[in-house]
């Protein structure tokens, strides 16, 4: 359905959360903290934004999500990747490598 | 239901992960050395409105279709309004093909898709022998009864006695049309009355007490659609009979007459075996299953060797056995007709689905910047096709909305006017089928016009505003085009060539003049004129009457009116010269016309005569017996000699006459077929041969409305109702000249 490559600015949550979930199963919660811890505070994922970006990743079969206990002994919804994520994640970055690369070198150059 | 249930346990599922995230975050906060209560507010703040987002979660999950539909067609909407001349110009388009393509499929559908409302009408035939002589196939009773004994590869055999005018003589005399048919009949067809039964193998015989099966018409206007009439008697010409039945409300005759009563056809079958006397009947079957129709053909062969025996040796060669699929029989020449109807408003229809799409693709020209911005800030690509196709989509279905009121009306146009003989024509309406084939057909259109401008990729280019000239949709732009000029070309030759053979048939050479000629087909009451004087004395008074009318240049008389009509039809080497050796073993020599007519017929026609005499009033009188030939009949029948003088004798039972004048050759076969030639006779009235059924031929200044009026009036408008059937049959010549043209020899 949808495509792939362009739309980057939205694009660059699902790079996030995907990239997250590669480490392993996570929940909401989780992917937050771990993109604010692991960039140092400088990207924070917005709750308004994360949650329907999860949804539609689950409707695109990227991601897959189950209810499991968590290590506070709380019910929490964990997300795990799936081959197409998988796949997508590879797109996404090597996509967002070239963007960057190429965004840097202009900045470079002015 | 289970959509609503599926809702529900996605709104909890949110739920419950929002109220995990905030919990955790609550956690978090407490441990930086919030407030329980403050961790939790700051929480819900940063975590913004949490309604908001189980709202955008859940619209993404089910109600996305229908949203982004609605979506879709408000913006269609929007930007159909904002453009009316567009709008208008494509609507306009669809609809002049959907409305031409749907009146056409109605029509046609009945004559090539639909089923006939028989059981196994796949496995129907009508069978008999095929002569010159007439247009439908027909066994002689004897090898009839033969045959239905012998036969092996029919499961039902049955046979009709056709149909003839019969009166419905009661308070409210009704002319009608009474089909005759054996008792095997109707289950042969498998049709079962819709009320009452069919009638027995006792009561088909030419003894028994009389009965009729009603058809459903008459059954509502006569009893009003009370089943009480099951046993009623009912007059028709005269003689009681019984209603048993009624037959169904879409019942048709195989032979596609119009009947209203169906009586037992009653052959005297030992009469019949014994070659007294001999009826011609229509002999439908069905056949057994697996039995293909050539196997059919074959296996009759010998009984068809057989009775060829039996037929007069002039006829031999020009008698072949004739099986064919009823619906094949039915229609005739009208497949093919109609196919190419069909085919060339389906081209009609591609041409304005090509329009539109040209249309379509100017518009997504200059619709590029837009598509790109929508593009640039995120929608995905199925998404913009989605929404042009949802676009040509409503156009198409307002196109279809008025192409089928277009349809209604081009339907009615065409039953109007469309000349007689197109199989079925009557039935042809905008029932559910046709309009699902008109929104079908309409659908695929838009889909088709619709995909050509949502295929192009948004450029970027296109948001810095310039113009961007694209290889591809100017190529798919250049194709349409060619496709659109092939298609018209075919179109363009087809009705040139449609328009040339109507042309034709306008200035077909007639040998008469049909100007401000009509024609009134009557026949009397045979109870009220039982006898010829009386009917000669009703026939001398109308035509004295018409005579008297102001504006009435001339009055005739004729059993039958070119050029379709032809009431007597014999063949060449029947007609016997005084002093010539008979030559009726040497071949049919093929069909010649006669018609009976009063002296003033060749006036009322023009028709010249190009040497001797018309018939005058003693000619008529006196019972002489003279004749006039037409130019080709006296030609080859006297090809060095003066015809005139000479005494000739039209068949074997006719009388000698002597031609007295050689007549103009007039189409007499349809204004398509080949002219016959022809001779005339007087129409005389004596004390022993009365006449039942004329037609007047007028020449007059009067409209033809007023000239019924006339006739109706003229013994008071009661006993008028009895002369003529409600379906008195007035027209004009020039109206006949068209249905001559369609029906050819009848």
């Amino acid at each position: 359905m949808r495509e792939s490559s362009g739309n980057t600015l939205q694009g660059t949550l699902d790079l996030l959360i995907l990239k997250t979930l590669d480490r392993g199963p996570n929940h909401g919660f989780g992917i937050t903290l771990h993109v604010q811890t692991v960039s140092d505070g400088l990207l924070r994922v917005e709750e308004g934004s994360l949650y329907p970006a999860l949804r539609r990743l689950e409707r695109d079969k990227l991601v897959i999500a189950e209810w499991r206990v968590s290590e506070n002994g709380r019910r929490a919804r964990y997300y795990r990747l799936t081959a197409a994520g998988r796949k997508r994640l590879a797109q996404a970055e090597e996509n967002w490598s070239a963007l960057s690369k190429g965004v840097g070198k202009v900045l470079r150059f002015a | 239901m289970r959509l609503f249930r599926k809702k529900r346990t996605v709104d909890d599922e949110l739920r419950e992960e929002i109220e995990f995230h905030l919990r955790m975050r609550t956690g978090l906060n407490e441990r930086e050395g919030m407030t329980a209560g403050a961790a939790r507010e700051a929480a819900r703040r940063q975590f913004g409105n949490a309604t908001r987002i189980q709202e955008e979660a859940r619209r993404m999950q089910i109600n996305e279709f229908l949203e982004t539909l609605m979506q879709d067609l408000c913006y269609a909407a929007r930007s159909f309004r904002r453009t009316p001349g567009f709008t208008f110009a494509a609507v306009f388009a669809i609809a002049l093909g959907i409305g031409a393509t749907t009146a056409m499929f109605s029509v046609v559908d009945r004559i090539l898709f639909r089923g006939l409302p028989y059981a196994h009408e796949d496995r129907l035939v009508w069978l008999g022998m095929g002569a010159p002589i007439g247009r439908n196939e027909f066994l002689l009773g004897p090898d009839y009864l033969e045959w239905r004994d012998a036969q092996t590869p029919f499961e039902a055999f049955t046979s009709s006695h056709g149909e003839n005018d019969c009166d419905i003589t009661e308070n409210e005399p009704v002319r009608a049309r009474c089909g005759r048919v054996e008792w095997t009949f109707l289950p042969t067809l498998g049709i079962h009355p819709a009320l009452g039964r069919n009638f027995t193998r006792e009561e088909d015989s030419p003894n028994a007490p009389r009965v009729g099966l009603l058809s459903y018409g008459l059954w509502q206007s006569r009893f009003g659609g009370n089943p009480t009439a099951i046993g009623k008697a009912l007059r028709v010409d005269g003689d009681p009979i019984t209603v048993v039945g009624v037959l169904p409300r879409d019942f048709e005759m195989p032979s596609l007459a119009r009947v209203d009563l169906l009586l037992p056809q009653a052959l005297d079958e030992a009469a019949q075996r014994k070659r007294e006397i001999m009826a011609m009947v229509m002999v439908f079957a069905r056949l057994k299953p697996g039995v293909a129709l050539a196997q059919a053909e074959a296996a009759l062969q010998p009984l068809f060797e057989r009775a060829l025996q039996f037929v007069p040796p002039q006829f031999r060669k020009e008698v072949k056995l004739k099986v064919s699929a009823l619906r094949d029989r039915q229609v005739r020449d009208a497949r093919l007709a109609s196919w190419i109807l069909l085919g060339s408003v389906v081209c009609v229809l591609l041409i304005s689905c090509a329009n539109v799409a040209n249309l379509l693709l100017a518009r997504a020209a200059s619709r590029q910047r837009e598509n790109a911005v929508r593009a640039a800030i995120g929608a995905p690509r199925a998404r913009l096709i989605r929404q042009m196709l949802t676009e040509s989509l409503l156009l198409s279905v307002m196109g279809a909305f008025a192409g089928l009121l277009l349809a209604h009306g081009l339907l009615r146009a065409l039953v109007a006017i469309a000349p007689e003989g197109i199989p079925r024509l009557a039935q042809a309406g905008l029932d559910l089928r046709v309009l699902l084939f008109g929104f079908a057909g309409s659908a695929l259109c838009g889909i088709l016009f619709g995909l050509a401008p949502a295929l192009q990729r948004p450029r970027v280019e296109a948001l810095t505003g310039w113009r961007v000239a694209g290889g591809r949709p100017k190529r798919l732009r250049h194709l349409l085009v060619t496709g659109q000029l092939a298609v018209s070309l075919v179109l363009l030759t087809a009705a040139g060539l449609l328009l040339q053979s109507l042309w034709k048939l306008q200035n077909v050479r007639l040998g008469m003049s049909p100007e401000s000629v009509m024609t009134v087909a009557l026949s009397l009451n045979p109870h009220r004129y039982p006898q010829p004087p009386q009917q000669r004395a009703f026939l001398e008074a109308l035509e004295a009457r018409l005579a008297g009318l102001p504006g009435t240049a001339s009055v005739a008389f004729a059993d039958s009116v070119p050029p379709g009509g032809r009431s007597m039809v014999t063949i060449y080497s029947r007609i016997a010269v005084e002093g010539r050796p008979d030559t009726r073993s040497a071949g049919t020599g093929g069909m010649v016309v006669g018609r009976k007519v009063t002296p003033g017929y060749f006036s009322v026609l023009r028709i010249p005569i190009l040497r001797g005499r018309a018939f005058r009033e003693e000619d008529r009188l006196s019972g002489t017996g003279t004749i006039i030939l037409s130019e080709s009949l006296a030609r080859r029948m006297f090809p060095n000699e003066n015809p005139l003088g000479k005494r000739i004798r039209p068949g074997v039972d006719g009388q000698w006459g002597e031609v007295i004048g050689i007549a103009g050759d007039v189409k007499n076969a349809g204004l398509i077929g080949k002219d016959d030639p022809e001779y005339y006779e007087p129409m005389i009235f004596t004390a022993a041969r009365g006449r039942r059924r004329a037609n007047v031929i007028i020449r007059s200044a009067i409209q033809f409305l007023e000239l019924t009026d006339e006739i109706q009036s003229l013994h008071g408008v009661q006993i008028i109702a009895r002369l003529l059937s409600p379906a008195k049959q007035v027209r004009a010549l020039q109206k006949l000249l068209a249905l001559g043209a369609a029906a050819g020899p009848r």
